[in-house]
């Protein structure tokens, strides 16, 4: 497991989506969203190197999308938003794509994760 | 005459949802039973309270709009507001219902205070707000909702402070209202 920094709000812990991330993902992010068309996402898991040469990417981004580099994406500009649709099309969430940043497994990531709830207020509401 | 009834916040997430779903078929999981439990007080509320409608500050995540065209501020005005496929497939539970003669009120009413937003007749509402409703309202849905979409994917976002606005003006919006007499809650 890599050491994280979980109080960091900077790269590679935390990334603030710009307007030149925006500029800069925006390929990406209109194919990623091209993935919220079911038909879109069978011929993409059919064929996922045909289907992204329809969608004017570099050889780096493709590269990272089929390596599911989630991390590189989004240091390209995807939004995170937008790279979850991938995620979803091949049957991925929230979690790989944390795991993915932070450096460690799925399950490192959910046993970090615990979720604790300390509970309502007394007499709430 | 309309009224304020009261106002809640609360968290969201698709595996919200996707919990839900799996809940209904045979128990919660019992890390999310707290989750569950301790929204019931809510919906209670919201049982007593009967709201005739409710007003949705919340956030799309790419699930509507894209960046090719993307508000800072959203208001839906439509008969329904469809469930939109987040890349999983849509879940199967009723879709919200909009009212929209309350949501062309409120849009005069905010505008006219300077409030400039954009009016969408067509949205599909994500997670934002699907993933809790029916934690907190059973369905089917015959409370109509009005959402508010707020940008809160890309910087620069809007301060806090802008949001004061709309809850004001819905605060001035209902007395003046011309309009419709079913307004009596919100």
């Amino acid at each position: 497991m890599s050491t994280v920094d979980w109080n960091s709000l900077d790269a590679p812990h935390t990334y603030l989506y710009t307007g030149p991330m925006s500029s800069a993902g925006e390929r990406l992010n209109r194919f990623a969203l091209s993935l919220k068309v079911p038909a879109n996402r069978a011929a993409f898991l059919a064929d996922a190197r045909a289907y992204v040469s329809t969608c004017s990417l570099t050889p780096s981004e493709v590269d990272m999308i089929t390596r599911r580099d989630w991390t590189g994406l989004m240091q390209a500009g995807a939004h995170l938003q937008a790279i979850l649709k991938i995620a979803a099309t091949v049957g991925e969430s929230l979690w790989h794509i944390g795991a993915h940043c932070a450096g460690m497994s799925v399950e490192q990531m959910q046993s970090a994760c615990p979720r604790r709830r300390d509970g309502l207020p007394p007499g709430f509401p | 005459m309309g009224q304020i009834v009261g106002g809640f916040g609360i968290s969201h997430s698709p595996s919200m949802g996707t919990e839900f779903d799996r809940g209904m078929a045979g128990g919660f999981d019992p890390r999310w039973q707290l989750w569950f439990d301790g929204l019931q007080p809510v919906k209670a509320w919201l049982a007593k309270v009967r709201p005739d409608h409710i007003v949705i500050i919340y956030n799309d995540h790419l699930n509507h709009f894209t960046f090719d065209a993307y508000p800072t501020f959203a208001l839906g005005v439509a008969e329904h507001f469809p469930q939109a496929d987040e890349g999983w497939g849509p879940r199967k539970i009723p879709e919200l219902r909009g009212d929209p003669a309350f949501g062309w009120h409120m849009c005069e009413q905010l505008v006219s205070q300077e409030f400039d937003l954009t009016v969408c007749q067509q949205m599909r509402v994500d997670h934002g707000i699907y993933s809790w409703m029916p934690y907190v309202v059973d369905a089917p849905w015959s409370i109509p909702v009005l959402p508010l979409a707020v940008n809160m994917l890309r910087f620069p976002l809007p301060s806090p402070r802008r949001l004061q606005i709309p809850s004001t003006s819905s605060r001035g919006a209902l007395p003046r209202g011309t309009s419709p007499q079913h307004l009596r809650r919100y």
